[in-house]
């Protein structure tokens, strides 16, 4: 357990440093993030019959307030918690990869979801946005991150119980 | 000699009753405490300390941002023991986990030392503890997911022991 969180530790302090010092200056990472999910959730909304237009970050349906997608916004910092969990606790190499891959694709996806509800939350509860802003990673990430992360550690659980069968053997 | 057993409840009724006793709780007096404190004394102090006025401060009712000229988004620390504290915590209090709601209460004792004096240094124009401060944000929210997924996943197992899933 203590392994296990220093090294969690380590992963998320090696990942701000790194952020901070060269992925935020460089921006690149973070305009692609925020750009590719404005205009999935544009493309969403625009399929279910919206009349909603992007520009760059700023997404606005027709007659209501924009929507802006900042760095805050664009999910790395929840990519990367997710990631540490999985770099961290011990499990299967091949696995782990496959999980972090799909995870961060997954949350990727979560994210134009998210953004997309946001647009309606300025149709539909314009007054209760701020509220439903603060409280929407608990709606749309933790409960999916919490549930990939248990079924990450069942795996890692069968596959050491099996290493020790096989030592065993 | 009497043998005194504490009395088992299902998991199911302890993390019911643990969650609703500890939001009355918050709600009514915990959260009140924060906002007096940071509006009392903590705001005050920071305010007092940005009189050049080259490190702009936003106060929110429990949390203390910086953003000088040049930085995209705020750096600052929250008031600690907030919801973040208290909702993994009543799930460790439901799991009977004594040790990890301990250390629960010492990283956010240890909240309410390091980044308001990495604020502190951040004003007077040490930019190294603006990264300091994000360092301490990331770990805040890791800190956090971890701890609720721990109780959960300590509180599933229960049931399923319960259970005989």
């Amino acid at each position: 357990m203590i392994r296990f969180l220093v090294k969690a530790g380590l992963f998320y302090i090696i990942w701000q440093v790194v952020y901070d010092l060269i992925i935020y200056p460089d921006g690149r990472l973070d305009q692609f993030l925020a750009t590719s999910v404005a205009i999935l959730a544009k493309n969403g909304l625009a399929l279910f019959g919206w009349d909603i237009n992007a520009w760059d970050r700023l997404l606005v349906i027709d007659g209501y307030r924009g929507v802006v997608v900042l760095n805050e916004c664009n999910a790395l910092t929840l990519m990367s918690l997710y990631s540490g969990f999985i770099v961290a606790f011990q499990g299967p190499n091949k696995k782990r990869i496959i999980y972090i891959l799909s995870g961060i694709g997954i949350i990727f996806i979560l994210n134009v979801i998210r953004i997309m509800a946001f647009s309606l939350a300025t149709v539909y509860f314009q007054h209760y946005w701020d509220i439903f802003h603060e409280f929407s990673s608990f709606i749309f990430f933790y409960p999916v991150i919490l549930g990939i992360w248990y079924q990450w550690t069942l795996l890692s659980e069968e596959s050491t119980q099996s290493q020790s069968e096989f030592s065993v053997a | 000699m009497d043998i005194i057993k504490r009395r088992k409840y299902p998991i199911t009724i302890r993390v019911l009753c643990s969650l609703t006793l500890f939001s009355v709780f918050y709600i009514t007096l915990v959260r009140p405490v924060r906002v007096y404190i940071n509006q009392n004394y903590i705001a005050p102090f920071y305010l007092s300390l940005d009189q050049t006025q080259n490190s702009p401060i936003n106060l929110t009712a429990r949390r203390v941002n910086i953003q000088p000229d040049g930085y995209s988004s705020p750096r600052g620390f929250g008031i600690p023991f907030g919801g973040y504290f208290w909702l993994p915590f009543a799930f460790f209090i439901a799991a009977r986990q004594k040790w990890f709601a301990i250390y629960l209460v010492g990283y956010h004792v240890y909240l309410g030392i390091l980044p308001p004096y990495l604020a502190f240094l951040f004003i007077k124009q040490f930019s190294w503890a603006a990264v300091g401060l994000k360092v301490n944000e990331t770990l805040f929210q890791g800190v956090f997911l971890i701890s609720v997924f721990w109780g959960l996943k300590i509180i599933l197992d229960q049931y399923k022991k319960e259970k005989n899933i």
